[in-house]
Parts: C-alpha cells; structure tokens; sequence
C-alpha cells in the first residue's frame, strides 16, 4: 500500500475480467489511498467453507464484495456486468478466486493476458490508455515484459493509469500515479505466474 | 434428508436393469444456469459408467483443476469440448468448454466445466440435460401448471383417484409406526387434491406419466405441541402400452410438514435413447440433496438404470 491523494473521493474498485467471464478483483481506492482487493493466486488453496469466504478487501470491512461491475471497452460504453457465482480458476500454474459474471462468454482469440479487459464497480470515465510498451531488460526470455496500459481513470483529483505487467513467468496489476514530474507505481498486486 | 436416506428411497422407488444392446460412447451432463456443466455418466455401449466424482468437502485443488478424476482422465483422454443442451421442441444448443472450475454444490464444492453458455443466469436449481454428442433428447411435456391436458385428463383423474385411495393407507402408515391416532380433519372436509407436477411422453407404443399430488390439511396429524398443519404427498408413473388398460406404478405416499423434509420429488429434465432403451433422466430432490437418475419405464416399474449424487448438506 502506498499514499495516495489527500482529497476524500468515493470508494472504486477494479477487476480484471477474463474473456470466459471471470472477473477478479484486484485494488479498491477508499478515497484517499489504493490497496489490494483480493489475495494473489496460489499453488494450493484449500478451501475452507463457502467460496465467499475469500479473505477479501470487503470481507476485511464486513461488507458484500460489489455485484455489479462495469467493463471498460474500447471506444464503447463500458458494458454493465452482474456477479452470478465465486468460482475457483486456474490462473496460469496457480489457483484463483473469482466472480463468474454473465458476461457473455467467448473463446480466447489472443494469449489470455492480451484478451483481458479492465472493471470498476461504479461507473467512471476511464480513457484509452496507448499502446503496449516492450519493457524487455534484454538478458534473455527471463528478461522479456510487455506492459499493458488498461485505461487512465481519474479520482480524487489524481491521475491513475492502470497497467497490467506480462512477464516471462508472471503477470502483475500497477496502479500508476501521473504526476507533473512523471508517474510513480502507488499499487502493485501479483495476479498469476509459473 | 440426508444422503444416505435420499439413496435408500431411491434405491426403494426403482430396482435396477440396465441395457444391453451395444451403441457407440454416450456421456450426459448437467448444466447450471450459470453456464457450468458437470457431467455425471457415460455410456460405453454395454453400461452406464460414472463420468465424475461427486461433490466433496473440502477441496484442496493441489494440482490443475483439469486433473480431476473423470471417466476420461482413466482412460487419458480429453474431457468433452462441445456439448449439447436440450431445448424446447427436440431443439439443442451446443456449448463448448472454457475452463475449468470449482463451485459452491449445495454444502460441498464441485469442479465444473464453464462453458459458453448464453445467457447465463445465477438460478442455481435451474439444470438442463446436456449430452457430448447430438442425440435427440426428448422433453417431457410439463402439464404441471397447464390448465389444458388434453389428450392426459384420463390419466389426470386416474392419478388423483390413486392419490385419494393411497392417502387412507399413508394415513394408517403414519398411526401405526407412531402408535398415535390422526388428529386431521374429516374427509369431507379436506381440501381438494392438488397436482403439482405432471410430466407426460407418448412414444410410438405407449403413454408414460410421472405425477406427484399433494392436499394441505388444515390441522397437524398429530397433536404435539407447535406442530404445523400436515401434507398429503403421493408420487408415481402411469405406464399404458398402446390397446391396454394403464397401470399405476411406484407409488409412494405419505403424511409430511409443510417444510416437505420427509418426499422425494423428482423433475423429469429429458429422455435419452441408448443401447435399445428410452431413459428418462430425472432430478431428484430430498430435503437437503440432489441426484440425478437414469429411469426406464415400462409396464412393471420404474427401473432405475444409473444414479449420481449431485450434492447435498
């Protein structure tokens, strides 16, 4: 968790949502700082009790985690989603909670990391983001990394563009602060790896 | 009612025969409203197998979900990638598989095949029968809320008058295994029977129905204290082969609560042919469980051919 804006805003969130409907939540802005919504995926996950049961933002506040989201689309309105059921998936080599959605499900068409799209859980602008950006060190495969800008969305009077990292053998979610001397990486949550 | 009982009437409802004439590989499955499929048997041309385990607790999926012990797994073959949903009027919808999954299954948890199903809804008793290839899968006509059986009002009053005689043995039933005398009003008095599920097929050589009736009393059979007012249930088949008289079959009848903790109901969800038998696939219900069962129907009973535990609490 890192500092964040001083201004109060209402709280947001935001999810990652797979092409088959899978939606994983993964920061929530309470109005002032961002902090991870859900715990990263695992080698083993042994259930305890009912899937809902997930050690969540909102579990830790006592409160429903969001039924409804909102899938941000590229030059479209963001698509309203409704929350049917907590799923376990495999992300990648590891096991993930999620909320199977009834988005209308498709087939992958590209990679997994290149059909995903970006939720919030209340409607907000979120603009194009660019391009993805080759962030390859250079030393090898191991080296290689392609950042994913997922949209720039606007809260509490700040900036955030919100980057999904696809590296050799992992993924991961950054929320970037934009600022006037450049952008600083204010979240970073894991979301799947080898 | 737990598992254990829920098997025990099944097993009293229906004995066991199974096909023998040999056809090529069949798997069925259900299908959530959600769009998550788990199959539940397969076919092999001489029997009925189990394709999947049953819901479990607690699952600890320690490897790929994909390595769930299936029928396919044994054999290292593929799960089923496309499969076909019955629909209304002999229709089918293909789905394929997206991923696998596990899921919440009344208090246990399942793993399931998400599939691309559309739309998808979050009614977790809603479930379609699904097949891996495009057999024709029959409906039952569902006459349970229809106001118009014609065609059924002969067997509609043949059910409801076998309801009326079973109803003064279930009422016997009950005072003698509890050794008290029935507090329900009069006869006269009742209410009138009421059908809450009718299911009619009519093949090539006979009618087939499933029914089950029930009549709310106005008073509790027994007089302890706080006891809610009873409920006639009584289930069963009419079987009539074409030219012959019909014939009630598996008949079942009891006094229950308003709550339904004691019967067994069923949901006819499709016919299916396979090694020379047409089978209907039902969903049974007991209080706290569900299965799924593979009946053949014939002038002598209602045979159970194969039955999976779909889950329970």
């Amino acid at each position: 968790m890192a500092p964040g804006p001083a201004a109060q805003a209402p709280e947001l969130a935001l999810g990652l949502v797979r092409p088959d409907g899978i939606l994983t939540p993964f920061a929530v802005f309470d109005g002032k700082t961002w902090t991870a919504a859900w715990p990263e995926p695992q080698d083993t996950r042994t259930i305890d009790g009912m899937l809902e049961r997930v050690d969540s933002y909102w579990r830790e506040h006592q409160r429903q985690v969001p039924l409804t989201w909102h899938v941000v689309r590229p030059s479209q309105a963001a698509l309203q989603v409704k929350v049917l059921k907590y799923v376990i998936f495999e992300e990648q080599c590891e096991n993930q909670v999620g909320l199977l959605t009834d988005m209308h499900p498709r087939r992958e068409v590209d990679s997994m990391s290149f059909a995903r799209m970006l939720a919030t859980d209340r409607p907000i602008a979120v603009e194009a983001p660019g391009p993805p950006v080759d962030a390859s060190t250079g030393i090898g495969p191991e080296g290689r990394a392609t950042l994913r800008p997922l949209g720039v969305l606007k809260v509490a009077g700040s900036a955030f563009r919100i980057v999904l990292n696809i590296g050799y053998e992992g993924e991961r979610m950054s929320v970037m602060q934009l600022g006037a001397d450049g952008e600083r990486e204010v979240l970073r949550t894991r979301i799947g790896g080898c | 009612m737990t598992r254990s009982t829920l098997i025990v009437a099944l097993l009293l409802a229906a004995s066991s025969a199974g096909p023998t004439a040999q056809s090529s590989e069949l798997a069925l499955g259900l299908i959530r409203a959600d769009g998550i499929l788990v199959p539940f048997a397969v076919f092999d041309g001489t029997s009925w197998l189990e394709a999947w385990p049953e819901p479990g607790e607690p699952v600890a999926p320690d490897h790929m979900l994909a390595a769930v012990p299936s029928f396919w797994r044994k054999r290292q073959q593929q799960v089923p990638q496309a499969w076909h949903v019955a629909a209304e009027r002999g229709a089918m919808v293909e789905v394929n598989v997206l991923s696998h999954v596990v899921f919440d299954e009344h208090c246990g948890h399942q793993v399931g095949l998400l599939t691309d199903l559309h739309p998808r809804r979050a009614d977790a008793h809603d479930k379609r029968l699904a097949a891996d290839r495009a057999v024709p899968m029959i409906l039952p006509l569902d006459l349970s809320a229809s106001a118009d059986r014609a065609g059924w009002q002969d067997l509609a009053q043949l059910l409801e008058a076998e309801s009326a005689h079973h109803e003064n043995t279930a009422i016997a039933d009950w005072e003698r295994d509890s050794g008290r005398t029935s507090q329900l009003e009069p006869a006269p008095r009742r209410q009138p029977l009421r059908i809450r599920t009718l299911y009619a097929h009519r093949d090539t050589d006979s009618r087939i129905v499933y029914y089950e009736v029930e009549r709310q009393y106005a008073k509790p059979i027994s007089d302890s204290p706080g006891a809610e007012p009873s409920v006639l249930f009584v289930s069963g088949w009419i079987y009539q082969a074409t030219g012959s008289a019909p014939s009630t079959l598996n008949t079942v009848a009891l006094i229950t609560d308003p709550d339904f903790k004691g019967p067994v109901t069923m949901k006819p969800l499709g016919i299916v042919r396979a090694g020379g038998s047409a089978l209907w696939v039902v969903q049974v219900h007991g209080y706290e469980s569900e299965a799924v069962m593979l009946l053949r129907i014939d002038s002598k009973g209602a045979h159970r051919v194969f039955s999976a535990f779909i889950g329970g609490c």
